[in-house]
């Protein structure tokens, strides 16, 4: 099998097979790994994996791989670390071209020395590649102000799984010649074509960073203070919401003596010097006015470190189990103390994280509860996800327990198209067959 | 000719009333606001409800008769027209908003609803529908979901796809289905994202989910006057390098200036070359620091003066201004098209020049009112088609422009949609991969080609030269 892949590419793309190990997903294993070097290679990859009805994981630096079901088949792992080049980068019209496999801690640095950035704030944002987080559209707490890559993909190449490459959008930051592309491949998590460049709208660097951490005594006295924040003039770059166990897992060291597992709201305050001043002074009116308690205004360092546990908190090391909900931002509050009630009795403990005014909200436990408990959890958040107006994804559980349930939840009323776009773009299910939703 | 048995379906439908079929009345859908190509259709009906779309639809797609939706008809690039012929569905009388929610910041709303209503509507609570397209005090949202609409605001804000949370579509065949919703982020692809501006191919909208946001809290708005229009794309460039992004940057030629202003009195100067509207918006706190740099920016870049909207009512008339150019146009020429290329702002000055020489050299007067920020031109080419030379040549014109975009990794349209007009300038910007696949997918919704035929991808019947007025068909 190599010996004829190394006829169509450079053999020094081709990985020796122990590395195959390095590629594994929820305990599957490819029989071969390639680091192709050029968009041509990656073509011929493609169309050479097609031949022989192959199936294909294309891989970033693996970070959010845990996605997902696991492979119906697995046998080539794609890895696109090597196409990492910059294309373009006119600073001045605030967009840049990259190759997909650049990683978004290296573009962050390109992009810091014109103080410029790309405002999204995934877990292990350094060793991320742009095409796993676009694939992912993975955002983070910013996306009540700045939205998620979705907004800021304005362009888009991809390999087709017969080794084509197509392109949507353009490099420029307003577009609608043809049928919208870039919102296509975003979020389609590998399984419509591999994502080789793109183009992205940029944001300037806010002149200042501020946070204020806010106890507060309940779910609902977070739902007051979110609510008349999101009333207010107040325009927070983030607003989040932690229970009480996920405030102890992210929240400043100097809060933990006085924090004893009470729940919190978060506020990013980013902005001129002046309009991050009047925002903490009129938060603090808010609470006062509510008669919460005074909000902690985050010192830099601490600040630094705080959010880099909120952007990681999707993806923890030593979890067991994570499940996304994405409900209406008004339910938030209930619906996580629902779901950390109806597992309560088995013992879960349940640590939530909430972009509360996006209604997207993680769910995470340390502790692995036996399978069974597992299942029931998921089964029951699923269902209090779809009260509160939206669906349950299990992002991370033990195997055992993801084969036993829908990953992503039951399919909607679009299903059909959904398939049927599938159907038309890889019709030999070559890339990431049966991961996605409805094991497409 | 419809069948008078599909007639009698239709009127059964909708209604007796709500079926307009006199070849007299029918003269006003023959085209939108894009005039130089036309095409009358069979009739036109305006269902009240989803369920009736849906209906009006499955009757047609039993019969084999291409349809269209249309909303007011303001459209720029002929997207609603029936090409070739067919039934227009009419969603004006779907115009109801149907929910407000202001905690989670959403409002549900019909097609037929006005675009300016849904700020109206949400006004006195402090709230706002963001995208502002110049003809928003009587486009549709079902329209503005279907070309992906801009608007001046744009520049901070984004377009209408980034505030379109769900939609519910019939499809092609009759059927309704639900994309998307009222929460953020579903599982699975984003055919939200790939609905909003497919020119009304894929599906009719019957309902959106939309965002609104909070007013912001103050404004500044600052017009800048140049004695040239290299000093005003210059300035352009340095606004945006200069670390402060604006809500709004529009610029205006020195012809669209003396129109606008023998209009409506702005008191804008009518012998500078080009202005440019620079809009602010935030917080009170730290705003007017940030005015001073922009004025530094343009005082650098050689403005003449530089004035600040004094009162809300200025600035509003500053925008009515703006927002009402083209209607101005009228005074300058008995016909005008307008075209709609982006390309990266910081070659606009380029670009200008090439405009004025593309003007020179075709003999067609050429104005310049634009989203000067976001890089997205619209130069109006002033003709008179009576005289089929001058149609010629501003055809050809329009078509260097569209060129010179491309030529510069930008598009041919920003925010009009390639509707019949742009289809031969598709496969310039797209390779025949790229259409291939937008044509596959155009084939899963809608597979025969009956809804809104001939639109978007030269075919063999639009991807001839348009002749241009008086051509009754596409041909």
């Amino acid at each position: 099998m190599i010996e004829s892949l190394a006829t169509r590419i450079d053999p020094c793309a081709i990985l020796d097979p122990s590395a195959c190990e390095r590629f594994a997903v929820e305990g599957r294993r490819p029989s071969v790994a390639v680091r192709p070097g050029t968009v041509e290679e990656v073509s011929r990859v493609l169309r050479w994996a097609r031949d022989q009805r192959f199936g294909v994981v294309p891989w970033g630096n693996g970070t959010l791989m845990h996605l997902g079901f696991p492979p119906e088949r697995y046998d080539l792992a794609l890895q696109l670390d090597r196409l990492n080049r910059v294309v373009d980068y006119p600073s001045a019209d605030m967009t840049i071209t990259v190759q997909a496999g650049l990683c978004l801690g290296s573009l962050q640095r390109i992009l810091g020395e014109h103080r410029q950035y790309l405002p999204i704030d995934p877990p292990n944002a350094g060793q991320a590649t742009i095409g796993g987080l676009i694939a992912a559209n993975a955002g983070g707490p910013r996306r009540h102000s700045e939205g998620t890559l979705r907004d800021m993909v304005i362009g888009i190449q991809v390999v087709q799984a017969d080794g084509s490459v197509v392109k949507g959008g353009s490099r420029v930051v307003k577009n609608v010649a043809g049928y919208d592309l870039c919102k296509l491949y975003t979020g389609s998590f590998g399984t419509l074509g591999v994502i080789i460049e793109t183009t992205l709208k940029l944001r300037l660097l806010p002149e200042i960073e501020a946070s204020v951490w806010c106890e507060v005594e309940s779910p609902a006295e977070a739902e007051s203070v979110v609510a008349a924040v999101l009333d207010s003039e107040l325009c927070p770059v983030f607003l989040e919401y932690l229970n009480g166990a996920g405030a102890r897992a992210v929240g400043p060291a100097e809060c933990h003596g006085w924090a004893l597992g009470r729940p919190a709201v978060l506020a990013g305050l980013d902005g001129p010097l002046e309009a991050a001043q009047w925002q903490k002074d009129r938060l603090r009116a808010i609470l006062e006015s509510r008669r919460a308690r005074p909000g902690l205004e985050l010192a830099d360092d601490v600040q630094k470190s705080v959010r880099d546990r909120l952007f990681q908190f999707r993806s923890p090391p030593g979890h067991a189990l994570v499940a996304k909900a994405n409900v209406l931002s008004s339910e938030v509050t209930r619906f996580i103390e629902r779901a950390e009630q109806a597992v309560s009795a088995a013992g879960i403990p349940v640590e939530a994280q909430a972009h509360a005014a996006s209604g997207i909200v993680y769910l995470r436990s340390r502790a692995a509860p036996p399978c069974e408990a597992q299942v029931s959890a998921v089964q029951v958040w699923a269902k209090l996800a779809a009260e509160a107006g939206g669906c349950l994804v299990m992002e991370r559980s033990d195997p055992e327990v993801k084969a036993r349930l829908d990953v992503w939840g039951p399919p909607r009323s679009d299903f059909a198209l959904q398939k049927a776009i599938k159907q038309m773009l890889d019709p030999h299910r070559v890339l990431n067959p049966g991961r996605f939703i409805g094991r497409l | 000719m419809l069948k008078p048995s599909v007639l009698t379906q239709l009127a059964e439908i909708v209604g007796p009333r709500e079926v307009i079929r006199d070849p007299e009345e029918l003269v006003v859908y023959e085209c939108d606001a894009y005039t130089l190509e036309r095409d009358g259709p069979l009739a036109v009906v305006f269902p009240r409800d989803s369920e009736q779309v849906s209906r009006v639809v499955r009757c047609l797609h039993a019969e084999g008769i291409p349809f269209v939706a249309r909303g007011a008809g303001t459209g720029l690039s002929g997207g609603c027209i029936p090409a070739g012929g067919g039934v227009i569905i009419g969603l004006n009388k779907m115009n109801r908003i149907l929910e407000v929610d202001y905690r989670n910041r959403r409002v549900v709303v019909e097609p037929g609803v006005v675009n300016l209503w849904v700020t109206q509507a949400v006004a006195s609570r402090g709230f706002l529908y963001a995208p502002d397209p110049s003809s928003q005090m009587s486009c549709t949202i079902g329209g503005n979901v279907a070309e992906n609409s801009g608007g001046p605001h744009t520049l901070k804000y984004g377009v209408t796809t980034n505030h379109v949370l769900g939609l519910e579509i019939v499809l092609p065949d009759g059927d309704r289905i639900e994309i998307g919703g009222r929460a953020e982020g579903y599982p699975g692809y984003d055919l939200t994202g790939l609905l909003v501006g497919s020119e009304g191919t894929f599906g009719i909208c019957t309902r959106a989910t939309m965002r609104i946001i909070r007013r912001p809290q103050t404004y500044r708005t600052l017009l800048g006057i140049f004695e040239t229009v290299d000093d005003a794309t210059n300035t352009v460039s340095g606004v945006i390098a200069s670390g402060i992004l604006p809500a709004a940057l529009e610029m205006m030629d020195q012809l669209i200036i003396q129109a606008v202003e023998a209009a409506f009195h702005f008191g804008f100067p009518t012998d500078a070359k080009a202005v440019l509207i620079i809009e602010l918006d935030g917080l009170e706190a730290g705003i007017d620091r940030q005015v001073g740099r922009i004025r530094e920016v343009c005082v650098q870049n050689g403005a003449r003066e530089v004035r600040l909207a004094a009162s809300e009512e200025e600035r509003l008339a500053l925008w009515a201004s703006r927002k009402k150019a083209f209607g101005a146009v009228g005074r300058l020429s008995p016909n005008y098209c307008t075209q709609d290329g982006v390309i990266p702002r910081t070659r606009l000055p380029e670009m200008l020049r090439l405009i004025q020489r593309v003007s020179e050299t075709y003999g067609i007067r050429i104005a310049n009112v634009f989203h000067a920020g976001d890089g997205n031109l619209h130069p109006i080419l002033l003709y008179d088609e009576r005289d089929r030379d001058q149609v010629r040549r501003t055809l050809k014109a329009s078509g260097e422009i569209l060129k010179a975009c491309i030529a510069m990794g930008g598009s041919i349209t920003g925010e009009h949609g390639v509707g019949i007009e742009k289809v031969s300038y598709m496969p310039l910007m797209f390779s025949p991969e790229d259409l291939g696949v937008m044509a596959s997918l155009k084939k899963i919704f809608n597979p025969q080609d009956l809804l809104n035929p001939h639109k978007i991808f030269p075919d063999s019947r639009t991807c001839m030269e348009p002749r241009g007025p008086g051509r009754q068909a596409p041909v």
